[in-house]
């Protein structure tokens, strides 16, 4: 399910007390300059575009019904965790470049198998889009 | 003709127009999101559900017509596993919205001429070869987008529609890979040559049969044609274009978003009408819809067109056809 971009004015100052353990102070004098949820997770609007996960192959990296920001413009590299189309289905995956130029699409779910690139799906694998963030409601 | 080949005459220019535009915008939108469906025919209805809007290249293999209704194409998708899709224009004013955005990083002076198409410039200073770039162009948009753009460049926005249209032509495709740059007087020749006038900008049906008759049929025949006599006999909007083929910029871009000159509400009746009274109730339905419209935008109008039409489609059955218009001096406020 791909759901459409849409900006809001929401910004909200950032504690920058770390959170270990325990509750922050909520008078803590250490507060940044207010920021906004779209500049921080969407830096390329245009291109961006946002998927909710349905399936547990990428847990515990990225648990199920994760909405996913994708941006296309960004070029996957080794280790970049992207959206691939995979025999016409929406895939999300880890992507792993070998030193002979081969490719792995991981999951991180080890009860999921890997992907293999070859010669007999590659021209039915397509790199869509590299994911940046996640947000998970919990 | 006397004088006209100084016109014609390519001079130190550095600025051109281009016009980027989707190839099948409303089908690749759909697809976009449903990759499953790649190699398959499919097809846009009409916000009614009534007739295709828009095709891809598959269902134009099937020989499905541009505005045929749905329950005619319906078996034919079934048959081969395609599919047709309802016109969702949230999805697809958001990806026009996207394409633009994209394009206004590109492109100098980008303007939105419609859902799928943008005009702007380049600069040879800045982008000297313009081919190198056009490509950059359509790469750029392919990847952050998913789109397939056709790109057309030229040294006036006619032409670069004329551009635009030769990279769109299967034939030429391998050779152009749909981007088409008019940059010498020989390839505007070229082009010219081969674009019959119909499929010129701003050149309506009408305009064209009549410079049929004149012998004028490609657009060559109508940039070498005599300006004046031209001019005195189709009115100042032929002699504009027949200005740009020649390289004078001539035609000002009206941007889409800005108030709409007219409003149209039409519709394929869902069965055979024989009866005057079904025929009248539902021309006030319609008419109920334009004057809803018009209200919504605020606006005034000045003319009230109403036309029918009997089914095209069905050219064994006879047919007719007829348009009537009523214009006030004044502004109306319906």
């Amino acid at each position: 399910m791909i759901h459409k971009l849409k900006t809001s004015s929401y910004r909200l100052p950032l504690l920058y007390q770390k959170v270990s353990a325990g509750f922050p102070n909520p008078c803590s004098e250490f507060i940044s300059k207010p920021i906004s949820l779209d500049e921080l997770l969407i830096t390329r609007p245009s291109s961006t575009f946002m998927i909710r996960v349905d399936g547990l192959s990428m847990t515990p990296t990225i648990p199920n019904g994760a909405i996913l920001i994708v941006d296309k413009s960004i070029n996957a590299t080794s280790n970049s965790i992207v959206v691939a189309i995979v025999d016409g289905d929406f895939i999300v995956k880890e992507l792993i470049i070998n030193k002979d130029k081969t490719a792995i699409l991981h999951s991180h779910n080890p009860e999921y198998i890997d992907i293999i690139i070859n010669e007999r799906n590659q021209d039915t694998t397509e790199i869509w889009g590299v994911v940046t963030s996640y947000i998970k409601q919990l | 003709m006397g004088g006209c080949h100084l016109i014609y005459k390519t001079t130190l220019m550095t600025v051109y127009w281009v016009l980027a535009d989707i190839n099948g915008a409303y089908v690749s939108f759909c697809t976009l999101f449903n990759p499953q469906l790649k190699g398959k025919p499919i097809g846009v209805l009409s916000s009614n559900q009534g007739n295709v809007i828009a095709r891809n290249q598959e269902i134009k293999n099937l020989g499905v017509k541009m505005s045929e209704p749905a329950f005619r194409v319906k078996p034919i998708i079934d048959k081969n596993d395609g599919q047709l899709f309802g016109s969702n224009f949230t999805l697809f004013g958001d990806m026009s919205q996207r394409f633009h955005e994209e394009l206004e990083m590109l492109i100098i002076n980008s303007s939105r001429y419609s859902v799928d198409e943008a005009f702007g410039n380049l600069d040879t200073n800045l982008m000297p070869d313009l081919k190198e770039y056009g490509t950059y162009i359509q790469s750029t948009i392919r990847k952050n987008l998913g789109l397939e753009v056709g790109i057309g460049i030229g040294r006036t926005k006619t032409l670069a529609k004329i551009a635009s249209w030769a990279s769109k032509l299967k034939k030429w495709k391998s050779t152009t890979n749909g981007v088409v740059v008019l940059d010498t007087l020989e390839k505007e020749t070229w082009a010219l040559q081969r674009i019959p006038v119909i499929d010129i900008w701003g050149c309506g049906s009408k305009t064209t049969s009549k410079l049929d008759r004149q012998a004028i049929s490609t657009g060559k025949d109508l940039r070498d044609s005599d300006l004046k006599a031209m001019q005195t006999m189709y009115g100042v909007t032929l002699e504009r274009t027949i200005l740009e083929l020649r390289g004078v910029n001539a035609i000002e871009l009206k941007n889409y978003n800005d108030p709409r000159e007219q409003i149209c509400v039409s519709r394929t009746m869902g069965s055979i009408v024989t009866d005057m009274n079904t025929l009248r109730s539902s021309l006030s339905s319609h008419a109920k819809e334009a004057a809803i419209k018009l209200r919504r935008q605020n606006f005034w109008c000045r003319t009230v067109t109403v036309f029918i039409a009997t089914n095209p489609f069905k050219p064994n059955d006879p047919q007719y056809q007829k348009t009537l218009s009523i214009e006030q001096i004044f502004y109306w406020k319906v």
